[in-house]
């Protein structure tokens, strides 16, 4: 073997290894997947839950509805809405990316215009909005991490958020908390609107 | 046989390095481009006109005591919305900057005089000028990534614009408060004069 060959043999294995290196060193986040915890199905589900506020927001507005409306209506509400977000997620509603952008603006509209009219429903009433909008978000948004195990997880994470979020308006009493969360429902229901705009400006 | 030369070999070297580790490019994101909450929440606190009135309408209802000091920053927000929901559609709204200008030297008047109408007229008022801030920021609004994070902060921005307001004007309770309040009245009506001028001129 010549000198020469050698020489480039020992030039390619040290591209080799710095290439090697570079690689380890540098490693890029792989974004093929939507999200993965590493910890499994049901908390990968939960965790690309937890990142689509235009789900989550609704949820909570429409929990803190409930809560001001009283115990019976939070019941219902907590059971009923993640049953038929369950129950979305098997269907998988059809339509498209473009459509889709309508339902967290009419959800966010109509749960916000609840939260800040305050208005008085009947329990029956609160129920088939909450069956609704679960039913809605839960067959647009769904939950295609994680499959089976992902979606009855965000289920359970769901019923605990509202849960949580209507335990926090239920005992309200002083007006200026009152008037703290019905706040949050007019800012809810404007961005309801600004999104029911920006999809008819993107039509045109 | 060809070999590659030893100077071209560890040119390519670095080339595929940094062909490796190149990081993804940002240079595409334009200031101004609605890609997501953290532009959504500047854009209501870029320009001083909007921010002055939407401070004084909190200022205004902490004047005003309840209830006015909590429905005046839930009906600007919800019909700055719809003005908002006209500029997105295209619908022309004639002497925007004009109306914004306007607001700046009414607003910046009612917490100069401590003006006290009746509950809907101040609501009225709040309300017209709220649609100019609406469809001004409506037809600005930039081609977006994620409309509803943009406009969560957009909403978010000028909420706390109100809030402020309504904290700043919390110190209405005592005399020096009052007279305070009315000075930051004056300063907010001479801005409005200046934004209007520059609105004819």
């Amino acid at each position: 073997m010549t000198h020469e060959s050698l020489s480039s043999a020992s030039h390619r294995r040290r591209v080799r290894q710095l290439l090697a290196f570079v690689f380890a060193v540098f490693p890029d986040p792989a974004s093929a997947h939507l999200v993965s915890t590493g910890l499994g199905p049901a908390y990968d589900g939960i965790y690309h839950f937890a990142l689509t506020p235009a789900q989550i927001v609704p949820m909570v507005i429409l929990a803190l509805f409930a809560g001001r409306r009283g115990p019976a209506h939070t019941r219902y509400v907590i059971f009923l809405l993640p049953l038929a977000w369950l129950a979305g997620c098997a269907v998988a509603l059809p339509l498209s990316s473009r459509d889709a952008t309508l339902v967290p603006a009419f959800t966010l509209l109509l749960t916000g215009g609840l939260l800040a009219s305050d208005i008085a429903l009947n329990v029956i009433v609160t129920s088939v909005i909450a069956a609704f909008a679960g039913f809605i978000l839960g067959g647009v948004y769904g939950a295609p991490a994680g499959g089976a195990a992902g979606s009855v997880a965000s289920a359970g994470f769901i019923f605990v958020a509202m849960s949580l979020c209507a335990s926090v308006s239920l005992p309200l009493r002083r007006l200026p908390a009152i008037v703290a969360v019905r706040v949050a429902g007019s800012w809810t229901a404007a961005l309801g609107l600004l999104l029911v705009g920006w999809f008819v400006h993107g039509r045109t | 046989m060809n070999r590659i030369s030893p100077h071209l070999a560890k040119l390519l070297t670095v080339a595929l390095v940094m062909f490796a580790v190149a990081p993804g490019a940002e240079g595409h994101v334009m200031p101004g481009e609605a890609i997501g909450f953290v532009s959504g929440l500047k854009h209501p606190i870029s320009g001083l006109d909007h921010i002055i009135a939407m401070v004084s309408v909190g200022l205004w209802g902490a004047q005003l005591g309840a209830p006015a000091i909590w429905l005046l920053p839930v009906t600007f927000p919800l019909i700055m919305a719809v003005g908002g929901f006209l500029g997105l559609i295209g619908v022309p709204l004639p002497g925007t900057e004009i109306g914004i200008a306007l607001s700046g030297i009414l607003l910046g008047a009612v917490v100069l005089l401590e003006w006290r109408p009746r509950l809907y007229w101040a609501a009225a008022l709040v309300g017209v000028f709220g649609l100019y801030h609406g469809h001004a920021h409506g037809a600005e609004l930039p081609p977006g990534q994620d409309a509803l994070l943009y406009s969560l902060g957009f909403i978010l921005a000028t909420g706390f614009l109100h809030i402020t307001g309504i904290a700043i004007g919390l110190i209405h309770r005592w005399k020096w408060g009052e007279n305070m309040l009315r000075v930051a009245g004056a300063g907010v009506c001479a801005c409005g004069i200046y934004f209007m001028w520059q609105a004819v001129a």
